[in-house]
């Protein structure tokens, strides 16, 4: 049996792993389900889950949900593919920057995005203003709201995670095997297609069904850019039963169809998971790397410049319409700090700098709450005694495969039981924001202490180090790096996330991106730019601090 | 000449090997060298993994230098095996016979053949996570020699392995070489491996071939100091005064055999490594002890393998030399040296 690092704290008992988790996650999704067994009974679910599932229209929006999910997958994947295939054979400057971008997928709000791709892809977007500028009788092109919209989107927002997990997979395959395969006389694309792909498909495997787990999840990229029914999912078909019709047993129902469905996706990512890292783990030396030249220089500047536009383009169109003010229909255009300064003045502004206090104590709170939790299962798995170790990691891992939507709809039956002012409304939303965020922050936490070597606990306890003393000067000091990126992603996460607030919040309640989304519902986008663009600032203010505490450490 | 390299100029970074050299069909050649000297590099050029800035690589008078790998078809066996570690034995084996589309059968009877040669029959149905690293070095040396290629290469093919293994496996590639007459290139660091195992070693340092010769030239009459030291134990002293074949030293004169003419076993460019000052070698085997005038004393003395290691010391020069004779520190013994090489210093 492997050695494990955690041997200090894991050791002692310190009671029920899952306890977190069953408090923050599975009582509150348990007590929707029975509710709702008490209020309907048995009979009248299993007739609705009948009645839903022989429903045409539901079938549809199943069918919607499923193949938007898969096309937005297959798609990022194969753009990922030709840029996992440069990164992986070549060094160039920004690379590790670049591939940093992967974040993007978990710390840019959704509705930031969606905000983005309006001013991008819009009608009076960047793309139709060049295109009518180059020629000025066309109409140009009409993407948004459309199913079309909602995979852009997706794979807008999806692509740098699956070029990260495929380069991961590609750069851990030893140079030397394509070598070899050449000098056995077998040609780039057999080479491809015989010996690397065989060996990358855990790794496409799993990031295939973690973007499609993503998607098929995905709330408010559906709810705003597909724009009606005809593009409607599982997730938006639960909010809209619950929220506006109040049919709490058709949206109940359709939520445990989504919730198994979401379940046995998580189910089939961890066992590919575990196989992935069964395989080659060894990373590509740096000697390995080619120095770019030649051919492939090219090829790279191609790819670059398609991520660039592909992923930069749209942000930086949002962040342009903050500073912009046009005086008139087809007035000039200029540089303004207005969209920033009518946020804080009177009237509109308090609301706006309340929305920013609400978010930092929001997202201050789940980070602390992330980071002590995963920390608390982290050792709590290490153990030996724990019963069934892979099922309750499992179980640990699932919050991922269920949507925030359900998850805030749980949380609102025990809000609902609060007093209007109950400062313990605030600690649901942070309760949520940390379930969100705690599956992958525990993943990473327990994939580190994995790779920390043993010997260096031996040797602490061989000069008398016991259990606190272990824990604190040498386990916890070398796990500040993935502490602090675990931070940073809760942080984010809790920052952008306006599914829960949106379920949960009261009138008088505001965070930032749930005053992005009002904003843009009153067709303010300049504004809900100036609030997106203050969003962007917090989190890359954020993610450069950590960067630059992690750099201090390792020098 | 198989191979030849023609003025091959090859630079990566700081980094700029030279090739001019040529190497015979049917031998066993080694490039010995310290890590960084380019002898990877050399190897990747003829597998065409790499490509030179400069020159000319020529297989059987055949340009090669800018034919792809895959069209070369040389055998290349990787210091990490390289093993497709999704593919059994005989899959991994059978793989470069697939490309050349060779019929099932026909594959069949060269795994049989193959896995006879390097002892793992019954392992074909094994996957390679499944196997020892002997056996997954031979398994990729028997991939590398499926497709009959023209010449085998070998980078570094037994430094992960234990020493006994690592001797077994050496004297196998050996015996397959010689009976398959295959001209096999393999790289290495390790001094006895090289000279135990190859017909001719060239030399390298710093991206430049030094010099080449068989085991037994290069060991006896090294043309560099370089070289010599490299090579094993060996007494370096400075040459004070030279007439015709008589050479002045601390140690006092030696008479040069007759043909030792280092001009023509001159390899380097004399302009870029100009002789400094010139010694001449004494290898512990030509010292003998207990004849001469010339008294030495006994510093240490360890027991090994080999016999008694004595550190000793003549003239203010500390030496090792091996004798089956107990002799204590601190005593004098007289010894006499047989033969002397003259080095050219570098």
């Amino acid at each position: 049996m492997n050695k494990t690092f955690g041997s200090g704290l894991l050791r002692k008992k310190m009671g029920l792993p899952l306890f977190p988790l069953l408090l923050l996650f599975y009582l509150p999704l348990f007590g929707i389900f029975f509710k709702l067994f008490q209020q309907e009974g048995a009979g009248a679910m299993a007739g609705q889950l009948k009645e839903l599932l022989g429903s045409p229209s539901f079938l549809r929006t199943l069918g919607f949900t499923i193949s938007q999910a898969a096309l937005s997958a297959v798609f990022s994947l194969l753009l990922a593919l030709p840029g996992a295939a440069l990164f992986s054979r070549y060094d160039f400057p920004f690379k590790k920057l670049i591939l940093s971008l992967s974040f993007i997928s978990f710390i840019l709000p959704p509705i930031l995005v969606v905000l983005a791709f309006v001013q991008f892809w819009g009608n009076q977007g960047w793309v139709n203003q060049f295109i009518r500028w180059i020629f000025p009788q066309s109409q140009g092109i009409h993407i948004l709201y459309s199913g079309k919209a909602i995979i852009l989107a997706h794979v807008f927002y999806n692509l740098p995670l699956a070029l990260r997990l495929i380069y991961d997979g590609w750069s851990s395959l030893p140079h030397s095997q394509e070598e070899a395969a050449y000098s056995l006389g077998c040609s780039p694309l057999k080479t491809f297609r015989k010996v690397i792909f065989p060996q990358l498909l855990p790794s496409v495997g799993s990031s295939l069904l973690l973007i499609f787990l993503y998607c098929f999840l995905s709330f408010a990229i559906i709810l705003v850019l597909g724009g009606g029914p005809r593009f409607s999912t599982l997730e938006v078909e639960v909010y809209q039963q619950i929220k506006f019709s109040n049919n709490y047993l058709k949206g109940g129902m359709i939520a445990l169809i989504e919730m198994a469905l979401g379940m046995l996706l998580m189910w089939s990512y961890l066992k590919i998971e575990s196989r992935r890292t069964l395989g080659y783990s060894q990373t590509l030396r740096h000697e390995d790397m080619k120095p770019l030249a030649g051919q492939g220089k090219w090829l790279l500047i191609i790819y670059l410049l398609f991520y660039m536009f592909f992923l930069a383009a749209p942000l930086l169109a949002m962040i342009s319409k903050a500073f912009i003010i046009q005086r008139g229909w087809n007035g000039p255009r200029e540089f303004t700090l207005t969209w920033f300064a009518a946020l804080f003045t009177p009237g509109h502004g308090m609301l706006s700098l309340k929305a920013i206090l609400t978010s930092l104590k929001y997202a201050l709170g789940s980070t602390l709450l992330v980071l002590n939790i995963s920390l608390f299962l982290g050792h709590q798995m290490l153990r030996k005694k724990i019963l069934f170790p892979r099922f309750t990691e499992m179980l640990i891992l699932m919050p991922l495969g269920i949507s925030s939507v359900l998850l805030a709809l749980s949380y609102l039956r025990i809000s609902m039981g609060l007093s209007h002012n109950s400062p313990l409304k605030g600690l649901l939303i942070i309760g949520i924001h940390c379930i969100i965020a705690l599956p992958l922050a525990y993943r990473s936490l327990v994939q580190r202490i994995h790779q920390l070597p043993v010997n260096l606990t031996e040797a602490a306890q061989s000069l008398g180090a016991k259990p606190w003393r272990l824990f604190t000067k040498i386990e916890l000091p070398l796990l500040k790096p993935i502490l602090r990126t675990s931070a940073l992603f809760a942080f984010a996460l809790s920052m952008g996330e306006v599914n829960a607030v949106l379920i949960l919040s009261q009138p008088g309640d505001v965070t930032i991106p749930l005053a992005i989304y009002r904003l843009m519902g009153s067709y303010n986008f300049n504004g809900a730019s100036a609030m997106g663009t203050l969003l962007i600032f917090i989190t890359m203010a954020a993610f450069i601090l950590m960067e630059k505490r992690n750099h201090a450490d390792r020098i | 000449m198989l191979i030849e390299f023609n003025q091959v100029r090859f630079q990566q970074g700081d980094f700029i090997l030279h090739a001019h050299l040529s190497m015979p069909q049917g031998k066993m050649i080694c490039l010995l060298g310290p890590s960084g000297s380019g002898k990877t590099t050399l190897l990747r050029l003829l597998a065409g993994f790499e490509t030179p800035q400069q020159g000319k690589i020529l297989l059987q008078d055949r340009d090669i230098t800018h034919q792809p790998a895959w069209k070369r078809r040389l055998g290349y066996l990787f210091q990490d095996l390289a093993l497709f570690p999704h593919m059994r034995v005989d899959e991994n084996i059978c793989f470069g016979l697939s490309m050349d589309n060779i019929p099932k059968e026909q594959q069949k009877m060269r795994l049989k053949e193959l896995l006879t040669l390097v002892d793992l029959e019954g392992y074909e149905k094994r996957q390679v996570q499944q196997l020892s690293g002997g056996e997954r070095q031979r398994v990729a040396l028997a991939r590398a020699l499926a497709p009959n290629p023209a010449c085998l290469m070998l980078d570094e093919p037994l430094s992960a392995l234990d020493a006994s293994v690592r001797e077994r496996l050496g004297r196998h590639i050996r015996k397959i070489q010689q009976y398959q007459n295959l001209t096999t290139i393999f790289v290495t660091h390790d001094q006895d491996e090289a000279m135990r195992l190859s017909d001719y070693i060239y030399i390298m340092k710093d991206g430049e071939m030094l010099e080449g010769g068989s085991p037994e030239e290069l060991y006896e009459k090294p043309v560099y100091s370089w070289t010599a030291q490299f090579l094993g134990d060996g007494i370096l002293l400075p040459i004070l005064a030279e007439k015709s074949n008589k050479i002045t030293t601390v140690w006092g004169d030696f008479i040069l055999e007759k043909n030792e003419d280092i001009e023509g076993l001159t390899w380097k460019k004399e302009a870029s490594n100009p002789i400094k000052k010139d010694r001449i070698l004494i290898r512990p085997q030509w010292i003998t002890l207990g004849r001469g005038n010339k008294k030495a004393r006994v510093l240490s003395r360890e027991f090994g393998p080999k016999g008694y290691r004595l550190e000793m010391q003549f003239k203010d020069q500390n030496f090792i030399l091996y004798s089956q004779k107990n002799i204590e520190a601190g005593q004098w013994v007289n010894m006499e040296c047989d033969k002397v090489h003259r080095l050219r210093c570098l």
